[in-house]
């Protein structure tokens, strides 16, 4: 099969970069070995939230400015940094996926365990503490799920308690709700989500209004466990909804997920969905084609390629006993050199081996034997230099590195 | 003592990094809640196995073993595999008579075929659903698939088989029990198509049904010994010139790619590559520029191309949607990854029925919503259920390839002549 490139990898950055390049009329590949990170997605994404430092940042785009010559973001630039922020938001416009939240100035989200973090963009119904303080009185109530684990009330209320924003705690259930928790290993919120779906939806908003009617509050904080809640929904619940991340794989990931891979099926785009690369064919500084664990000897060849294949997780990268190394294409990596040097004893402090990942030039072409690959681009979590657990950057980097990417195979 | 003999399974379940994905995307989970989800049923359960076979659990039969738990899987755990495998080897449910009839497609077909008329007229009738539901437990909204007065094989020794001689190169068909005793014109569409291209088809030496029933009804010896006998006949053509074996279902191919190895425990390395689809073989002839398709230039229609599971699985679809999308006059929508529900002889069974309606039921309401003037797909479980779900009309990429197809300029385009 002939394309004009190829993405390896459907994360966020082989998802960007592959729907940017399908709308600009190219023929796209997207090869994707199993779901990404997306699926744990809190709704919430970064830009930079903490500098090196590791000190809580307000606004990025000027902080960008401290990070070290070796962070991709450097690569790209200062001034289109903030370009590119705002073409990151109107992609995933485009897809359906609605966010709030600027490049220019953090706002602040509300963790799974209920602790606030810096964010870039948040999903348009997710609870910010900014939405919180902006209803008329301070007071919400949490509505919990009998027999949830994943989801925290209590710790929430602490937090937004010392905000200064009064909470009630209210615990829902229902038939569909008790029938579901038979299987408790399935009583999780991605499993909610999908029985709670037509007349479900409706009778688990019938239940959200039961449980919270008596109780005076603005709003409703419920656990981000039902897919887009329509209006109707509100309409039902009678106030303000809003919905917080829960703990493990998470509904509002997966649903960017689904909205990203149909907004590039819908631009043209070819998925190749369950493939792994397993092969490549190289001409001199040139790749030529990739081949995959599904088609036996089939060529997938293209113009240009993009690597992004995620870091540990996603498997674009491996660690042996003593080494990183990036397990297809044989590309060169950066990391510490010795296995001493990965790790430091603060388990929350910074690993040296978090910012291991490919090497690439200053276009982000891949570095091969020491020599960029001539039509080979790295994106995302993949690219050495960011260590973005640290830096809460992980949505940033893979959005601006693969948008800049898309630009550079475009022109 | 040999700590190691507990703890290394034959599937790679220490991949497993709990990540939980699997569960987001299996069929079953939001309909059955007694079913345990992939993950617990699968590499969870199966380190519980391996020290303490009383661990299994019969719940694992909810599975519908469609796949897509591994190809979601980010960490490639095999994880249909572990819960297919445990269930053959550790169920103490044995295979009902109703399974046993369900399973044994050629038994069953042979008879069938030689008074189709009879069967096809009582199979219909409500008395007969009536007392098949009641005796046998096989779901009476259920149509059956009618069956053919002459099987596929007959016919081709009749009319076909002499004519393929006089092509320089070919392909041996696995035609599969649907086409053999439901629905020959699938096989005689495929050989219309390859023939125009210049590509002669020819059965195998001996063909049994590729097993995926049996394995399913937990028949493992019978499938192992249909499996052989297809491998022996795979090998043999193999030697003697033909230059691949295709099938036009996606699931007979699966089984014989995959699930020979991956399930029944046969080697099978040496044929793999060979067996493959009928489209993924046209397909790649296409694009090396060693066969051209000339299409009718008056045929447009609007096709929902469905995935079938182990199509998915198989990683094949590209193959039939890309084949599809080359004739002109197509517009193509392929619709989202859902099961239809049927999951072979699962969806027969009355005890499953609702289920199998239950996880259908998106694909349904999708088709219904785009309103296509048919749908097309690669495996004839999931025609059946969707013809039966939707009242669409279903069709294989094969028939489709071949109704567009303007024979007389693709075999000039080919250079045949006479």
């Amino acid at each position: 099969m002939k394309f004009e490139t190829i993405v390896t990898g459907a994360g966020l950055a082989g998802l960007t970069a592959a729907i940017r390049l399908a709308e600009a009329e190219q023929k796209v590949g997207l090869i994707s070995a199993g779901h990404s990170a997306l699926h744990f997605c809190t709704g919430s994404f970064g830009l930079l939230g903490f500098d090196s430092a590791h000190k809580a940042v307000e606004h990025p785009i000027e902080a960008l400015a401290d990070l070290a010559d070796a962070h991709p973001y450097k690569k790209i630039g200062g001034a289109s940094l903030e370009g590119l922020a705002d073409e990151a938001v109107a992609l995933l416009n485009r897809a359906g996926v609605k966010t709030a939240g600027s490049a220019r100035e953090n706002h602040t989200r509300i963790s799974p365990l209920g602790v606030l973090r810096p964010a870039w963009l948040t999903l348009e119904n997710m609870a910010t503490l900014e939405a919180l303080k902006s209803l008329k009185r301070p007071h919400v109530v949490i509505a919990g799920i009998a027999g949830f684990l994943d989801f925290y009330p209590r710790f929430i209320a602490a937090t937004l308690e010392k905000e200064g924003i009064k909470c009630d705690i209210v615990t829902v259930d229902n038939a569909d709700l008790r029938n579901l928790r038979k299987s408790e290993s399935e009583m999780r919120s991605a499993n909610i989500a999908r029985v709670l779906r037509g007349e479900a939806l409706v009778h688990f908003a019938e239940s959200v209004y039961d449980a919270v009617s008596t109780s005076e509050p603005e709003a409703v904080i419920l656990p981000a466990v039902v897919e887009a809640a329509p209006a109707v929904f509100e309409g039902i619940v009678g106030r303000k909804v809003l919905f917080a991340p829960t703990v493990g794989v998470s509904v509002p990931g997966i649903e960017i997920h689904s909205r990203l891979i149909h907004r590039f099926t819908e631009a043209g785009g070819r998925l190749l969905n369950g493939h792994r690369v397993t092969g490549a064919d190289f001409d001199g500084d040139r790749l030529t084609a990739v081949y995959t664990d599904r088609l036996d000897d089939d060529a997938l060849y293209a113009d240009n390629f993009i690597f992004a294949a995620g870091s540990f997780f996603g498997r674009g990268l491996t660690a042996t006993p003593d080494e990183v190394i990036e397990p297809v294409f044989g590309l060169d990596t950066a990391a510490p050199a010795e296995r001493d040097g990965w790790f430091t004893a603060d388990l929350f402090g910074v690993q040296p081996v978090m910012n291991a990942g490919v090497a690439v030039d200053d276009s982000f072409r891949a570095m091969r034997s020491g020599v960029p690959v001539r039509n080979l681009y790295a994106a995302g979590a993949c690219i050495a230099g960011a260590d973005s657990l640290h830096n809460d950057s992980g949505a940033g980097v893979a959005m601006l590195t693969a948008l800049a990417v898309a630009d550079k195979i475009i022109k | 003592m040999d700590f190691q003999k507990e703890n290394i399974s034959r599937h790679n379940f220490e991949q497993c990094t709990k990540c939980t994905i699997c569960t987001t995307v299996c069929p079953v989970t939001p309909i059955n809640t007694r079913y345990p989800g992939p993950k617990q049923a699968g590499p969870d359960g199966e380190r519980y196995r391996l020290k303490n076979p009383e661990f299994f659990d019969e719940a694992l039969k909810y599975c519908l073993n469609c796949k897509r738990c591994e190809v979601a899987c980010p960490s490639d755990v095999r994880i249909g595999d572990l819960i297919l495998a445990a269930r053959l080897s550790y169920s103490a449910h044995k295979p009902s008579l109703r399974d046993t009839m369900l399973a044994e497609t050629d038994i069953m077909g042979s008879i069938a075929t030689l008074a189709a008329p009879v069967v096809n007229t009582s199979l219909a009738l409500k008395p007969v659903k009536y007392i098949m539901e009641r005796t046998l437990h096989i779901d009476s909204h259920r149509q059956f698939p009618k069956y053919a007065s002459t099987k596929f094989e007959t016919w081709y020794r009749r009319n076909a088989e002499a004519g393929q001689k006089k092509y320089s190169r070919y392909v041996s068909y696995f035609h599969g029990c649907y086409v053999n005793y439901n629905y020959p014109a699938l096989g005689k569409a495929l050989i219309g198509l390859y023939n125009a291209a210049g590509i002669g088809v020819r059965m195998l030496e001996r063909e049994r049904c590729c097993g995926v029933a049996k394995i399913a009804n937990g028949l493992v010896k019978e499938a192992t010994r249909d499996a052989e006998i297809n491998l022996t006949s795979i090998r043999k053509a193999a030697e003697d010139g033909s230059e691949a074996v295709v099938a036009t279902s996606s699931t007979c191919c699966f089984t014989m790619r995959d699930e020979y190895e991956h399930v029944l425990g046969l080697d099978n390395s040496d044929v793999r590559r060979s067996i493959t689809l009928a489209t993924a073989y046209l397909s790649r002839l296409v694009e090396r520029g060693e066969v051209k398709l000339v299409f009718r230039k008056d045929y447009r229609r609007r096709i929902a191309y469905h995935t079938p599971c182990h199509m998915e699985r198989m990683g094949f679809g590209s193959y039939s949607v890309e084949l599809l999308r080359s004739i002109p006059g197509v517009e193509l929508t392929v619709l989202g990854p859902n099961c239809c529900g049927i999951a072979g002889t699962y969806g027969f069974k009355q005890e499953n029925y609702a289920t199998s309606q239950a996880i259908g039921s998106k694909l349904f309401a999708e088709i219904e919503r785009e309103q296509p003037d048919f749908v097309a797909t690669d495996c004839e479980t999931c025609k059946w259920q969707i013809e039966m779900s939707t009242g669409a009309k279903v069709l294989n990429p094969i028939e489709v390839l071949f109704e567009a197809l303007d024979v007389e300029a693709t075999r000039r385009a080919n250079n045949l002549t006479d």
